[in-house]
This record gives C-alpha cells, structure tokens and sequence, in this order.
C-alpha cells in the first residue's frame, strides 16, 4: 500500500469521526436542516401520489419526526435518513487526494443526492406500508439499512470518475 | 494525478448489482441470524469474564435483527465489485466479516461495561442483563447506536484496502 493511499484510509476515518462527533455535540442543526425538510419533503411526496401524509415535527428535538398516514405512524430518525451514510460519503470525499475545488463539488453535490435518495427510499416505504404491509419488514431492513452502502460507494465513484480522473461518461 | 481508488467499470452497474445480490442474499440472513445472535452473545460473555470482575451475562439476543443484517450488505459489496475473481470475492468477504464480528463484539462488550459500571454508582451489583433494553436502560447511552457509522466506516475501509491489492491468479 502506497502512503498515498494509506494517508487516505487514515484521514478518511478521522474525518467520519469528526463528522460523527460533530452530530453528537450538536444534533440540533441536523435535526432541523436535514430530518425535518426530508420528513417533510417525503410526506408531500406522499400526499401528491394520493397517500395523504401529514407530518408531525413536535418531537424534533428527541430526533425524530412522526409521518401520519392514513393508516400509520411512520417515525422517522436520524438513521432513517441516511444521514450515517452521508457523513461516510463526505468523508471518503474530503479524505481524497483531489483539489480542494473538486472535493468541495463532491460535499457539495452528495448533499442533495443524498436528499433525494432519502425521500424516494421513505416514499417507497409509506407506497409499501399502504399497499403491500406484509413486506414492510423486509423492504425496511434492504432499504434503510442495507441499500446504503451500496448508495454512498455508488456517488464516490461517479464523483471519482467525473472530477478527479475526468473519465467520459459511458 | 494517478487516483488512489478506483471502483472500476460503471458504478450504474456495480449498484445494480449490488442492490440485487443485497436482495438474493437477505433472506438467507434469516437463517443465520439465530445462531448468529448465539454466537455473539458467547463471545461477548466470555469477554465479559475476563474485563468484569462480577459473573455478569447476556441471557438475550441483543444484536438488534436490523443490524446484524449489515453482514449481508458487505458480502454483497465485494461480490458486486467487478473485475476481480471469485478467490478475492471469497477472501475479502471473509475478512469484512470478521472485522465487522470483532467491531459488534467489542459494542456490546462495551455497553455491558458503561451499564455496569453506571449501576454500580447507583450501589446496585447487577449479575445479570435480560434484554438489550436492560442494557441501553443501564448505560444511559446506546453505544449499539455507533454501529450505524462504524458499519459502513469499516466495510468501507476494508473494501478500500481490497480493491488496491492485486487480485489472485486463477
């Protein structure tokens, strides 16, 4: 392993650390800038498709917003949002050997990717939970849990790919 | 600039593949999730006879189902990884599994630890935990809840190390 790359393994987990204690020290501001607007966001979704929501952010500051549905409570927390993953992304991009501009678009540009994967990941849920419930389980487990990873090495690639290495779109 | 990883081929592709290995494998952690939760639960109370002074057990799975399914997600991480043969698959899939075991462990050998030691100060001599709630209830603090960042931080790091080695002949 060159020192290169292990200089990349070490800021990459430092960074994750410090995005981690970061949220610890001050879980407010992911509450209110990031759980809420996907919260949100996911119960208009829902409502627009013909799933009437409403979104209930009393408990914001216990870490959770509370999605009614017709049907359902659907509680949403900090891991439902990806936001776990989303520190991961950031980190492996703030870790790489890249100019500051590039792994500033990389942050810059997970943000709302992963915005948008957690609002279609939550829609998918409450369609399941209103449609098929029996598979709620199953669907909760790959979705919210498992689909992560492969979500957050997917975007660094793409971003590796297009900004560092420059490769054409194929 | 020489890039210091690289996931090779289309990352389009590699999540597709990712998300249907990830979902021919999950119902297979059903059958390996019992004795898993055994497994784990022996290990951490034999580690527990060691850095306790007091008899104290695990009498419950407390590996928390949606968890310990993360396994499944990081086997499907180097199965979806292309170009590389089934040996460094097979290799790597291995070691992410033991390093995620010994990560798992060492939470919950942790968190015995912290509510221990905070029952303790409360002039209370526990011998035994019943379930996890026992356990959080106890600490005061989730530890577990860490997993949801040291999961991807360490399948990351490993499957970084993976893919920078050459691969195996065949």
């Amino acid at each position: 392993m060159s020192r290169q790359q292990l200089f990349f393994l070490v800021r990459f987990a430092l960074c994750v650390g410090g995005l981690v204690g970061v949220f610890h020290v001050a879980p407010g501001p992911f509450a209110s800038l990031y759980l809420q607007p996907i919260s949100w966001s996911t119960a208009s979704v829902l409502s627009l498709i013909g799933l009437p929501t409403t979104i209930d952010a009393s408990s914001l500051v216990d870490g959770f917003c509370v999605l009614e549905t017709e049907f359902t409570l659907l509680r949403v927390e900090f891991e439902c949002t990806g936001l776990f993953s989303l520190f991961v992304y950031s980190a492996a991009v703030l870790a790489y050997p890249a100019p500051l501009v590039q792994r500033a678009v990389g942050v810059a540009g997970g943000l709302p990717a992963f915005v948008t994967y957690s609002v279609a990941r939550l829609t998918v849920i409450g369609v399941i939970d209103h449609v098929i419930p029996w598979w709620l389980d199953w669907f909760h487990i790959y979705l919210m849990v498992l689909l992560n990873l492969g979500f957050f090495l997917f975007l660094w690639a793409i971003w590796v790919n297009r900004c560092v290495i420059r490769q054409p779109i194929r | 600039m020489s890039p210091t990883f690289v996931l090779a081929g289309r990352p389009g592709v590699f999540l597709a593949w990712f998300a249907g290995i990830t979902a021919l494998l999950l119902p297979g952690w059903n059958w390996v999730s019992e004795p898993y939760a055994r497994g784990l639960v022996w290990l951490v109370n034999a580690g527990l006879h060691v850095v306790l002074p007091h008899s104290l057990h695990l009498t419950a799975s407390v590996t928390h189902g949606a968890l310990g399914s993360a396994f499944v997600a990081a086997v499907a991480l180097f199965l979806a990884t292309p170009h590389r043969n089934l040996v460094w698959k097979v290799r790597w899939s291995i070691t992410v599994i033991l390093a995620l075991v010994s990560v798992h462990a060492a939470l919950l050998t942790a968190q015995v630890h912290q509510a221990h030691a905070s029952l303790e100060a409360m002039h209370e001599t526990p011998r035994r935990f019943v379930s996890g709630e026992a356990l959080v209830s106890g600490a005061g603090v989730d530890l577990a809840s860490a997993w949801y960042w040291l999961f991807p931080l360490l399948t990351a790091l490993v499957w970084f190390i993976g893919i920078q080695r050459p691969q195996e002949k065949n």
